[in-house]
């Protein structure tokens, strides 16, 4: 049982506001990722919940008791930092050992446990070398097996699998969802990979300049993100977003095209479609999108078409594989009826 | 190319080594001989070209009396109080650079970088500047002509090169070493002593060899915060040239004076050419 709690927290550096009226709540066994551009706040987060920072206002609760100025040893979490972070003086067994020794552990006690997190992380016959002796992907398995072994109440991680290559961070992140789902130990993830984000967390919290932008399950912020900002940033390639202006049951783009949409309010708004969602229409569709083809990108399953509407507007359309576009074809785009989002235009909130 | 590039290398290599170690040879020859082997000009094969004779070395342990030197006074009292003031410059110098590296301090409009600055700058002032003060200092204090005086002065000329090297040395290991052992469970202080501290072993090395070189050959305040209870190696030896000691006796002195500095270059040269660190932090 491991809950946290974060009450409207702030953090300063000098003059500078890295965090401003945080509230979360993190559940118990719940696995939250910390998402955002750098500079967001989502590391001074987590380091504020590890107690390696102090808040400058606001507490931080584990299971109720307040955490402010307890020490991070104290505070039952363990952690996996980007850097691995392992002891370079000492062998992979006494890298795991060593939160055991400190604590003053029995020594049979220990070496069934370091075995015991070894063999789950399959590194067991890594544990003579030293960290300089291994791999980037084996160090972070073994930074994770250092969590693991101490079986603490939370488990933090930031950006545990950033300074590796593309083939071991997928790996890896399966990997670590499999571990959070045989363990089930309340977990804080940071990264600023949103795809690291969609598919390891139970929620996912987006971060912007300190500020919390929305927070939600996977599906929810892609399917409903509550401003321009959540919207771009959740997904890849990422929503198309297009000033426009509602009216008469119709939403005319920037550039001039015009599709029919019922919308709550008039007036000028922004308009935000994924790419997947622009779906191909027979020619001569009317209250249709038409737009010119510039760039085709093969990703694959799907090809890419980038597209413009006017002079100047951009906009990407995902389509199948089997779907054959050439450059300066003009193709009739119908938005998908459940899934154009629509943004107050000056507070880029969502309206619909 | 590459023939000629090692051919350079070697021929350099052994210029200089010749230019080193062709003075040691002589001193290491001339230790050996007596009268007659000194006056025949420049021999260096022994038994060949000279009588080898052990009088020069003999005379070290003897009393002043019967002829002799009697270094070994002086030899121990330099190896005390050179050990004595490297362990404690090394000590307190270490945690300084520690805090200086990992914390925020403000003295004044002084930071973190001129609280260094400031303490290698207190090596601007040539030593015959603080002679008279620290004179003063030790009388005030009756510690004049003392193994502890001495020993307090050398630390404060240490400390300064201790912080230096230390403080440069624990700002290439990365914080997130420190954080780990916090969560993992220690203090700050464990987190220094068993995280921090064993792997700054080459900086260690660097600064203890600083420290060394610099307590064990130093002539300048030995000379004038000593006079007749406390002796040091360096005076002693530079004492010896204006009495009429002879030439194989001094080479000898002199060579046992440089022994500790070789013996002690020799083991801490494989701590640093170890180079585990860098590999460890990429």
């Amino acid at each position: 049982m491991a809950e946290i709690t974060v009450e409207r927290v702030e953090k300063r550096f000098g003059t500078m506001k890295a965090l401003s009226g945080i509230d979360l709540t993190v559940h118990d066994r719940e696995f939250v990722v910390l998402v955002g551009p750098s500079g967001s706040g989502k590391s001074t987060l987590l380091r504020i919940i590890a107690g390696l920072d102090s808040p400058t206002e606001g507490r931080i609760a584990i299971d109720g008791a307040a955490m402010n100025g307890v020490a991070p040893k104290d505070r039952d979490v363990a952690m996996v930092f980007q850097s691995h972070a392992l002891y370079p003086h000492m062998s992979v067994y006494d890298n795991l050992a060593f939160n055991l020794r400190i604590r003053g552990h029995e020594r049979m006690e220990i070496d069934a446990k370091v075995r015991e997190a070894a063999a789950r992380l399959e590194i067991t016959e890594l544990l003579k070398r030293r960290p300089h002796q291994m791999s980037g992907g084996q160090r972070q398995r073994v930074a994770i097996g250092r969590a693991l072994v101490r079986d603490p109440k939370v488990f933090l991680f930031d950006e545990p699998l950033s300074n590796l290559d593309a083939e071991l961070r997928a790996r890896l992140r399966t990997e670590i969802k499999r571990l959070h789902r045989e363990l089930q130990r309340t977990s804080v993830y940071v990264t600023h990979d949103q795809i690291e984000a969609m598919t390891l967390a139970d929620r996912v919290v987006v971060l912007r300049g300190g500020r919390i932008e929305q927070v939600g399950a996977p599906d929810e912020l892609y399917a409903r993100p509550a401003n321009t900002f959540v919207g771009g940033f959740i997904g890849s390639p990422a929503m198309n977003i297009v000033s426009g202006r509602a009216g008469d049951g119709m939403i005319e783009l920037e550039g001039g095209e015009r599709f029919g949409f019922a919308t709550p309010s008039q007036g000028p708004l922004i308009v935000g479609l994924r790419p997947e969602d622009l779906l191909l229409a027979p020619d001569g569709t009317t209250s249709a999108i038409r737009a010119r083809v510039n760039l085709t990108e093969p990703t694959g399953a799907d090809t890419l078409l980038l597209c413009s509407i006017g002079a100047k507007q951009d906009l990407c359309v995902r389509v199948s594989r089997h779907i054959h576009a050439n450059e300066g074809d003009v193709l009739t785009l119908k938005p998908r009826e459940d899934s154009v989002h629509l943004f107050h235009a000056e507070t880029n909130q969502r309206l619909n | 190319m590459r023939g000629t590039y090692i051919t350079f290398k070697w021929v350099a290599l052994g210029l200089w080594s010749i230019f080193v170690i062709a003075p040691f040879l002589w001193a290491l020859t001339t230790s050996f001989k007596s009268d007659n082997g000194v006056t025949q000009g420049a021999t260096y094969i022994p038994w060949v070209e000279y009588a080898p004779s052990l009088e020069g070395w003999k005379a070290l342990f003897r009393d002043t009396s019967s002829g002799g030197i009697s270094m070994q006074g002086p030899y121990l009292a330099s190896l005390l109080v050179t050990a004595a003031s490297t362990l404690l410059a090394l000590a307190l110098g270490t945690l300084a650079a520690y805090g200086l590296s990992r914390f925020t301090f403000r003295f004044g409009p002084m930071k973190n970088n001129d609280i260094s600055f400031f303490f290698i700058s207190q090596r601007i002032m040539p030593p015959a500047v603080l002679a008279i003060p620290y004179f003063l200092l030790l009388r005030y204090t009756g510690l004049l002509d003392t193994h502890l005086g001495l020993i307090l002065v050398y630390t404060t000329m240490l400390l300064p090169i201790v912080v230096w090297v230390m403080v440069d040395f624990f700002n290439t290991v990365p914080i997130e070493l420190d954080e780990a052992a916090l969560i993992d469970g220690c203090n700050p202080i464990q987190a220094f002593f068993r995280i921090v501290l064993p792997n700054c072993g080459p900086g260690l090395v660097v600064a203890a060899l600083l420290c060394i070189i610099f307590s064990w050959s130093d002539f300048f305040f030995a000379l004038t915060l000593t006079f007749s209870e406390v002796q040091l190696l360096p005076p002693t030896i530079v004492i010896l040239n204006s009495n009429k000691v002879p030439w194989w006796s001094l080479c000898a002195s002199a060579l046992a004076s440089v022994l500790p500095l070789i013996i002690v270059a020799f083991i801490l040269e494989r701590y640093l050419a170890r180079g585990r660190l860098a590999r460890a932090f990429k």
